[in-house]
């Protein structure tokens, strides 16, 4: 049996070369958005596209009313491409959750991406009692009730105090009703509006900060006044908003309308975060941790 | 002048030239290792400052590494066609028709501490080969420097089969020979010698009627590879101008060595196969067949260096100006995966091994020297076998890391504004779907590899035979740790200068 034949080798390097001179310019435009319209006189159109990341799974992603996934319990983000430059509705929702819509604008060559966030449509709140029941039994010998101070209680309550009366040291007290900083985000509560500014590296700038061109500066627009605020857990594109009437989640990005979603609507209320994880609200004597 | 009778016929190193030549050599010597890393930097600089530039070189590499894949697993499917018509064919019976009974074969096995077990297998398959055995002449070369117990293996065996050959020589090659450098090339240089006049000097053995076979001394010879040899020996059109290249199994032990070994070895035998339909760029490696007559006249293997192996097809080649190729037999020798005690130690000694075989990039200098210094190689001959080899030690180097390493480089490297790109984002998933086209090839070498695969012995389960199979995919892993990175490291060495020696792979048999 003889070996390959050198023309036979030859032919299969010309037929491989051709690929690749053929192959590696489509493969590069390809991969830098450029489509080619079949159906419209082999017109070659930039393309762009998005980049949804969030922190759960099963979560209905549609752009422009179109469910286009499903996120999964590794892949919890998603990346749609071949998107003619132009505006693109983004609805993201689950069963039980809030539902995130934004518009976003797609460049060509560029990816846009968007960070939803997803809180319960009721958060569970739970109580933390101010005094512990126990069974003094052991003690004496008739069986009767004992309440006792929680010290779980006292030590969230330090953090609702006024600073000057905190007489506890706790780790963290978080909120401030006039500015806040986290990595390179800063906030400013300016007579109850909040203004967010970037203060990091020009090249580094949140998307958030940039549509057609990067802006100083963005306003967290709400109906009523802030009257104090805090960097929602894990996230320096979110603030968690007292308000009035309730308390909030908002988003800073206003590349279209901020989404604002309650945690708890109602008067009087308060919140703390503690240790930059967990969240308590306070209504009256009441403290509440709270889940999301 | 001959070439052959130069100076510089068989230059070790640079640092045995001397003025201009010397440093033409040590030029030469730093280039493989500088090509290589170059590339490794460029591809980390342009990452970093253009790295929409390195993206666009990591996607067309991406695409050349596939059709490269798709392009030799043609040639490795003709080759596994070939050796399985070649393994059915009766040689002796196609000899029958030749007058074939005035060739002799020497038959070198060089060996250093390995056991008795080992050496006395090899022997034993000569005898069980289809060709005369008092057509054969057995020298079997041990090395002083080994110590008695290595010299007792060579009485015993000597006492126990050398009635059964036509010839037999046990030689003992001294130790701490000026010049010489310790390993197999000095070794069976000098017993090739003390054969030609031990054996075939006194029996009037004409030089041109006999073919050496030099191998490794885990060598298991096929039952008709002396017949497949000289039916080719004695049909090419000049045989004094041609080496003879069998396919290596190592499959001896195959069935004890851990996966990492199996991988590696079977993707020895897979490059071996492919090089054997891609003769222009075959060079003689590990166990090999030249005709004594050409050996002679340029004086055997060099002892001052690590590769003799391809170096001696080398100095073939350059010694009849270009015209002197490797005859690729398609027909398997098997030898031993590598196996030690524990695996770890395995694994140490597949990579060093490893990095001894892809120190063949010594042998760029000595080529390009040689394509300096004669003048009588085509021009045409040179620039191809240039490129051939300069790209073969680049790409060995290299090819792995920017694959399966540095494709997504430019991503961590390349900042917010590049990430912000369709191009960022297509990236890895591009450089994915290539390597998964190219990783289905994969299933084409499970199955030849199963094709040649000994029987499964009997303390062996079938999940043992499931596990031949599933090792593939461990090729990506293998081909970094195992192939570049060692070929890497040598050729690291061969710039700096900091030459290596012979490292003899110890052989374990469990």
């Amino acid at each position: 049996m003889l070996p390959l034949s050198r023309n036979k080798r030859r032919l299969y390097l010309i037929f491989f070369a051709i690929i690749f001179i053929i192959g590696t310019p489509f493969f590069i435009f390809n991969a830098k958005g450029y489509k080619l319209n079949l159906h419209d006189f082999f017109n070659v159109s930039k393309t762009g596209g998005l980049y949804i990341s969030t922190d759960q799974s099963r979560i209905d992603i549609s752009v422009n009313g179109e469910i286009v996934r499903k996120t999964g319990i590794i892949q919890k983000s998603i990346f749609v491409q071949n998107l003619k430059p132009g505006v693109y509705q983004i609805n993201i929702s689950k069963e039980g959750l809030q539902s995130w819509n934004k518009s976003l604008r797609v460049f060509p060559e560029i990816v846009t991406e968007a960070r939803p966030f997803l809180i319960k449509s009721e958060p569970v709140l739970t109580e933390i009692p101010r005094l512990l029941i126990g069974d003094s039994s052991a003690l004496s010998s008739t069986s009767r009730n004992v309440s006792k101070k929680n010290s779980e209680y006292d030590l969230i309550n330090v953090l609702f105090l006024p600073p000057g009366l905190k007489s506890v040291s706790v780790k963290t007290a978080t909120t401030s009703p006039y500015t806040k900083m986290l990595g390179d985000v800063l906030v400013k509560n300016s007579a109850g509006k909040l203004h967010v500014l970037w203060k990091g590296e020009k090249d580094s700038t949140p998307n958030y900060f940039c549509e057609n061109a990067c802006k100083l500066e963005i306003i967290v627009n709400t109906v009523s006044k802030v009257l104090s605020f805090d960097f929602f857990p894990g996230r320096n594109d979110l603030l968690i908003l007292s308000v009035e009437d309730g308390i909030f989640v908002s988003e800073i990005d206003d590349r279209s309308s901020q989404n604002v979603q309650k945690v708890v609507s109602g008067f009087g209320y308060d919140f703390r975060i503690k240790d930059g994880k967990e969240i308590y609200l306070k209504k009256g004597l009441k403290i509440y941790s709270v889940t999301l | 002048m001959d070439y052959k009778n130069t100076e510089y016929f068989k230059v070790g190193r640079a640092s045995e030239l001397t003025g201009s030549d010397k440093v033409v050599y040590r030029a030469l010597e730093i280039m493989p290792g500088f090509l290589s890393w170059g590339t490794i930097v460029l591809v980390v600089f342009l990452s970093f400052f253009a790295p929409s530039a390195a993206a666009y070189f990591i996607i067309a590499f991406d695409l050349y590494w596939m059709l490269k894949t798709v392009y030799l697993s043609l040639h490795l499917r003709h080759n596994w066609k070939r050796i399985k018509y070649n393994l059915s064919v009766d040689w002796s019976e196609m000899l029958l028709k030749l007058k074939h009974g005035h060739i002799v074969h020497l038959i070198v096995l060089p060996f250093y501490k390995e056991g008795l077990g080992l050496v006395e297998q090899s022997v034993r398959s000569l005898l069980e080969t289809a060709y005369d055995k008092k057509k054969m002449a057995v020298v079997l070369a041990s090395e002083e420097r080994a110590g008695t117990e290595a010299q007792a293996v060579s009485r015993l065996i000597e006492q126990k089969y050398a009635k059964e050959f036509g010839y037999f020589l046990a030689t003992v090659h001294p130790k701490d020979i000026e010049g010489e450098l310790a390993g197999k090339g000095a070794n069976t240089t000098s017993a090739i010698e003390k054969a030609r006049k031990i054996i075939l000097d006194k029996n009037n053995i004409p030089y041109k009627n006999v073919i050496v076979s030099a191998f490794d001394v885990d060598t298991v010879a096929y039952k008709q590879y002396f017949s497949c040899l000289t039916w080719h020996f004695l049909t090419v059109p000049d045989p004094y101008k041609v080496s003879f290249q069998p396919v290596p199994f190592y499959n001896n032990n195959i069935w004890h060595a851990p996966v990492l070994s199996r991988v590696v070895a079977g993707s020895s035998t897979f490059w071996q196969m492919i090089q054997q339909e891609r003769p222009e760029k075959l060079a003689t490696f590990s166990s090999h067949s030249v005709p004594f007559k050409s050996l002679y006249e340029i004086g055997y293997w060099q002892k001052n260096m690590v590769s003799e192996d391809s170096r001696i097809f080398w100095n073939l080649f350059l010694a009849h100006d270009g015209d002197y190729s490797v005859l690729p037999l398609s027909y398997p020798v098997s030898m031993d995966a590598n196996v030690a005690p524990s695996f770890w130690q395995t694994v140490k000694n597949v990579y060093k091994q490893y990095r001894r075989w892809t120190y063949g990039a010594e042998n760029l200098p000595y080529i390009l020297f040689g394509f300096i210094k004669n003048k009588k190689i085509p021009f045409w001959t040179k620039f191809k076998i240039s490129v051939v080899q300069i790209e073969g030690f680049w790409s060995l180097a290299t090819n792995p890391i920017i694959i399966f390493l540095l494709g997504w480089l430019p991503i961590i490297l390349g900042g917010d504004k590049f990430n912000e790109l369709v191009l960022s984002y297509n990236l890895p998933i591009l450089t994915r779907n290539i390597m998964v086209v190219a990783m289905l090839g994969l299933i084409m070498s499970a199955v030849i590899f199963m094709t040649f695969l000994p029987e499964r012995p009997l303390n062996k389960g079938r999940f043992a035979s499931f596990a031949m199979v599933l090792q593939w995919v461990l090729v990506p892993f293998t081909i970094v740790f195992f192939g570049a990175i060692p070929g890497l490291d040598a050729q690291t060495r061969l710039m700096l200068g900091k030459y290596m020696g012979f490292w003899v792979t110890p052989k374990h048999r469990k």
